[in-house]
């Protein structure tokens, strides 16, 4: 459970930060909704107790069973924590100990970027020889979530909502601004925070948020409060709303009977109102009583009562005009004395010491220290400095519940604790807890809490920001909002973590690439943005959007990578023939100029087969020759392909067909074969890969009927080459005869 | 999220993410593997493909970055590493390469995790020797050769007799470091304690080049070292630097940790034992002898690396400190994982739980829940 300063020590106000943040955080008696683990599994949550917190020593041991002794260890232990059962858990309850006897354990890897991961179950003999068969469930595996990370649909709707509201207020805001009061925006924006909150704890029925609304209400009510009112009024309004006393039912109950005066609960009712500042309606009840007195002294209290009550100094004047009203209250009490009606005297002066503000009254009346405080503030003296005398007063006769968590977090704010505030609010919502450390920052609040001890830390509102943005780019969706937040930090982590992560951000279209793209324009981030091109770029590949992985490899100057997709095309056709190219790559292949300077020079040579091919499904035998033997003599040709090619050449030899190559083409042929059957590795690799292609067109159900395999798929690959040469010789001498 | 029944016929002996965490890929003592992909938005998985990969039980996975396509690494009881390539977004993978030079069982293979530092991939296995191949032509990944080969803790090998007694268990586990921001000597001799911070040197500033130190942790039995490529006579090469100590039996899973969380002030290496207990190790940067002066000039606040670099240039060497240590499962660790940005750290083990864990404001970490593989009683859920 909590165990925070004592109260003569919050009451300073001011707890160090590692005072209050050297505690790990304890996982609380109510858990958010969203988790799904909660929602769709079992679990136990109770308070985390740290081993920093027992001081354990740590024994350095071997391996050792688990007694049953340490069974029970266990048990107690596991009590400490947020615990629930995987789905479709696979160890039945009490069967551990047997499961542990098979020879098996449970292994777990995280996700590179989302808040899960798999579990799964394996043997423990690291050899892999199971003694004991695999059951079914054993082959299985178990998605899990980080506890307190998975956000539900819901959820998500409050985080954008509150993304959108943070975005609007930088704009408007620029922190270390002048706070003139007048000028002050951040009240308004806190306004519509809470709003947002309010709205989104209702939606979602979340214990956790309805709790961190407490608290937030609570800080906003006093440190961010509208001009219109005044603090104790923001105070005793938050008091209302996440206590409401006397409830719409009590007062109705009294008020609807046929006297209501004589009802027994009918002072307290009026009492509880006013103690409450609910003037109006305490003054519509005293009108309403059906009071049976009709002596003018009566009669004229009666009428100082509802007056001072209607006429309860409010908003921006409220302050200055407290004394006087209070003086009002003091010769009210005073006329009272003198009523002859006892039960009418004695209710008027309670009521008028409520007014006025006495201690003794207030104290005996109220039920909590939150009321004592509020209305102590409301009444006594609203001067801001008084608020923590009000609140040790109120919590020596009322000790602040501190296993309550949404109390402990007021009791915080009202004792001027900001640190510790937010730490409590960070247990119940990491969100929440941001944006208010966010308010807080802008205002200054946290200026005077940084010391020598945080000197390495960075400061809070970083931190809530940090761990806000990286559960935001763990969740599908969030990416961006989570990088805004981290993008808005000091130093150097919340950049880190966005370049760390940004690679890991599935470019699922266009769009969000162009908006990953911006992202590392921005920051400068050029490395990452390579790589991302690159990605995508092997992802349109897989696509069959060749020239789209083109054009983002262009884009970003990666010749290697252009020219490795011009191998891996010209290898692709050599291999399983042409295919229908995309939109792009065709408009590249057929409009060589009309391409990007990088692109028109590395896809040439598949251009230029591109254009063999084409050439001879269109019969013009002489242009596909001319095109062939320019790629024959390409000095750049790995030589893997030169076999395969020649291939390509033997249609184009056949000498019942009109010639199709010059004797300087021919001769260059010859030169360029004779160069790559001189090098040993070019002519294995070249025969190799001529062979693979005869033995692809051997295993392919179909062939065009103008692949040159057709006629040769059963010639081993060196008999290929040797029938090209001797063609190609046959050709000089052809060509040599027919040039005479 | 339920569930999965994989369709393995065997035990499931590691899992792999794609570096975006959309694809799954599991193997098995079945000798297949498995791929998955993430469906959205139920985030359940479907089985995308499955191919037989070796000839004996399939022992490790690991994905490359996705710049390199989609290629996966496995290693195996039959002493072999294979990469397979899948060239139609997971549907179909073909073995490119084998890679056989382990003289027993592998155990781990891990492709590097950083971008800048080209496509390699380390592996380890029962001869107690770390090797690291790289694939130097990007365009044809068919071709690796082996960069580097040491066994890791000869002398604990022979003493446990591990080597020579193949009854006997060993262990051995490797990982990359994932940050490409680790600073070099000449970054951390430019702080100063009196610099505001628009005066530190950003390392968003800097290029990978400048940063970019590449290590890896391995273990072999129960001693864990760091391995750093140090440029030594001229030639760059990897060599046995840190320990972590302090393990009083096998451990079984290393996990190098992003420092991003920390903004590269420190690294993070979280170790799973069989002595029962989960080890982070704090590696913070340690000068060793003073950089030549050249190194020191930047510009608007950058630093930038002279062409000149001195004999010191490598010359840095970590701190090792235990940050924390866990021994919640009382009984054998078996994994250790990280979350993106290094913030969260799981382990799971005989106890038949995850146990998830997460950096307190401070730095320590701290528990933050519990998945348990054992099925919760009726009356704890009703509670």
């Amino acid at each position: 459970m909590f165990s925070f300063t004592d109260p003569s020590r919050s009451g300073s106000g001011h707890s160090t930060f590692s005072s209050s943040f050297g505690r790990p955080r304890p996982i609380c008696s109510s858990f958010k909704e969203p988790v799904t683990p909660a929602k769709e599994s079992s679990r136990t949550t109770k308070a985390f107790v740290s081993p920093f917190a027992t001081g354990r020593s740590i024994p350095a041991e071997g391996m050792r069973d688990v007694s049953e002794e340490e069974e029970e260890e266990d048990e107690e232990e596991e009590g400490d924590v947020f615990t629930y059962a995987l789905q479709n858990a696979p160890i039945a309850t009490g069967r551990l100990r047997d499961w542990q006897d098979r020879g098996r354990t449970l292994k777990f890897r995280l996700s590179p970027l989302h808040s899960d991961g798999i579990a799964w179950i394996d043997e423990k003999r690291v050899d892999g020889g199971s003694e004991a068969h695999a059951a079914p469930e054993e082959m299985k595996i178990f998605p899990a979530e980080i506890p307190d990370s998975a956000l539900s649909d819901e959820y998500l709707k409050f985080v954008k909502d509150a993304h959108e509201l943070y975005r609007a207020l930088s704009e408007a805001d620029q922190i270390g601004g002048a706070i003139d009061p007048s000028e002050n925006i951040l009240p308004k924006y806190a306004t519509t925070f809470l709003q947002i909150l309010d709205v989104a704890r209702r939606r979602i029925f979340d214990e956790r948020l309805s709790e961190a609304y407490v608290v937030c209400h609570c800080l906003f009510a006093s440190y961010f409060v509208d001009p219109a009112i005044t603090r104790a009024e923001a105070i005793m309004d938050w008091l209302n709303q996440s206590d409401p006393r006397p409830t719409t039912e009590e007062t109705s109950d009294i008020m609807t009977t046929a006297v209501p005066y004589n009802e027994p609960g009918f002072w307290e009712m009026v009492n509880k109102l006013a103690l409450r500042g609910l003037f109006y309606q305490c003054s519509n009840c005293l009108k309403e009583a059906d009071m049976p007195y009709s002596d003018s002294q009566s009669k004229e209290a009666l009428q100082t009562a509802t007056s001072i009550l209607e006429t309860a100094p409010k908003g921006a004047k409220a302050f200055e005009g407290h004394r006087k009203w209070r003086a009002h209250a003091i010769a009210f009490g005073e006329q009272c004395t003198k009523l002859a009606d006892t039960n009418l005297r004695k209710g008027l002066i309670i009521l008028a010491n409520i007014l006025r503000g006495d201690t003794d009254t207030i104290l005996t009346l109220s039920e909590s220290w939150q009321e004592v405080t509020a209305a102590l503030f409301l009444f006594h003296d609203p001067a801001p400095s008084r608020l923590s005398e009000y609140y040790h007063m109120a919590v020596a006769q009322f000790p602040v519940d501190f296993t309550v968590i949404s109390e402990a977090g007021c009791a915080a704010v009202i004792a001027g604790d900001i640190p510790k505030a937010l730490s409590i609010l960070e247990r119940l919502d990491v969100c929440v807890a941001a944006h208010i450390a966010d308010f807080c920052d802008r205002q200054r609040m946290l200026d005077d809490f940084y010391n020598i001890e945080t000197l390495d830390l960075p400061p809070f509102r970083d931190w809530l920001f940090m761990a806000h943005g990286i559960t935001c780019c763990a969740t599908a969706g969030t990416w961006f909002i989570g990088a805004t937040y981290l993008k808005d930090t000091e130093g150097t982590q919340g950049l880190s973590i966005i370049r760390e992560s940004i690679t890991h951000v599935y470019p699922d279209n266009e769009a969000t690439l162009s908006e990953l793209l911006e992202i590392c324009k921005d920051l400068q981030f050029e490395s990452e943005a390579q790589e991302i091109v690159i990605a995508w770029s092997k992802l349109q590949l897989s696509r069959n959007q060749v020239g789209s992985a083109m054009e983002w490899l262009d884009s970003i100057g990666n010749s290697l990578e252009m020219r490795a997709i011009t191998w891996q095309l010209l290898e692709s056709t050599l291999l399983n023939g042409l295919t229908l190219p995309d939109t792009i790559l065709q408009r590249f292949l057929v409009s060589p100029r009309l391409c990007p300077g990088m692109i028109r020079e590395f896809i040439a040579p598949y251009a230029t087969y591109f254009a063999f091919k084409n050439h001879l499904n269109e019969g013009d035998v002489v242009e596909a020759a001319q095109s062939l033997a320019s790629l024959l003599q390409f000095g750049f040709l790995p030589g893997r392909f030169f076999g395969a090619l020649l291939g390509e050449l033997l249609p184009l030899l056949d000498r019942s067909q009109p010639r199709t190559l010059p004797t300087s083409e021919l001769i260059a042929i010859m030169n360029s074969l004779y160069q790559w059957e001189k090098d040993p590795q070019k002519y294995t690799e070249g025969v190799r890969f001529l062979a693979k292609t005869l033995d692809a067109a051997r295993q392919a159900t179909e062939l065009a009927d103008d692949d040159w395999r057709v006629e040769h798929v059963n010639v081993p690959s060196k008999e290929v080459i040797k029938l090209v040469r001797s063609k190609l010789v046959s050709e000089v001498s052809r060509a040599y005869l027919e040039e005479l | 999220m339920n569930a999965l029944a994989t369709g393995h016929e065997d035990l499931i002996h590691d899992i792999a993410y794609d570096h975006y965490g959309r694809l799954l890929a599991t193997c098995s003592s079945d000798q297949y593997i498995k791929l998955f992909t993430r469906v959205s938005p139920s985030a359940d998985w479907s089985l995308l493909s499955s191919f037989k990969a070796h000839d004996a039980n399939i022992f490790s996975l690991s994905f490359a970055l996705p710049q390199y396509g989609l290629l996966l690494a496995s290693c195996s009881e039959d002493q072999t590493v294979r990469v397979h390539r899948s060239i139609d977004d997971g549907r179909t993978f073909v073995k490119i390469a084998t890679l056989s030079d382990s003289s027993g069982p592998v155990h781990q293979v891990a492709f590097t995790k950083f971008g800048g530092h080209g496509l390699k991939l380390a592996c380890i296995g029962t001869d107690g020797v770390v090797r690291v191949y790289h694939a130097a032509d990007p365009t044809d990944l068919r071709q690796w050769h082996l960069a580097f080969e040491k066994v890791v803790d000869k002398a604990g090998l022979l003493a446990n007799g591990v080597a020579a007694a193949k009854d006997l268990q060993g262990d051995f586990a490797i990982d990359w470091c994932p940050s490409g921001t680790v600073r070099a000597p000449w970054f951390t001799s430019n702080l100063d304690s009196a610099m505001d911070d628009s005066e530190l040197p950003r390392v968003d500033r800097l290029t990978i080049e400048e940063l970019a130190v590449e290590q890896f942790v391995a273990s072999s039995m129960s001693k864990v070292f760091v391995f750093r490529k140090r440029l030594n006579g001229g030639i760059y090469e990897y060599e046995r630097t840190e320990e972590l100590p302090g393990h009083t039996d096998i451990v079984r899973d290393v996990a190098w940790a992003s420092n991003a969380g920390v903004g590269g002030r420190y690294e993070l290496i979280a170790t799973a034992s069989r002595d029962g207990w989960v080890r982070i190790f704090k590696l913070t940067t340690r000068r060793i002898g003073e950089p030549t002066a050249e190194y020191r000039n930047g510009a608007a606040g950058t630093v930038s690396l002279n062409e000149d670099k001195g004999d010191d240039y490598d010359e840095f060497a970590y701190d090792v400190e235990l940050l924390d240590q866990f021994d919640h499962h009382k009984s054998e660790v078996w994994k250790v994982s990280w979350n993106v940005a290094g913030t969260i750290l799981s382990s799971s083990g005989d106890d038949g739980r995850v146990r998830f864990w997460r950096a307190a404001y401070t730095g320590k970490f701290v528990g933050v829940g519990v998945a348990s593989a054992e099925q919760i009683p009726q009356d704890e859920v009703d509670e």
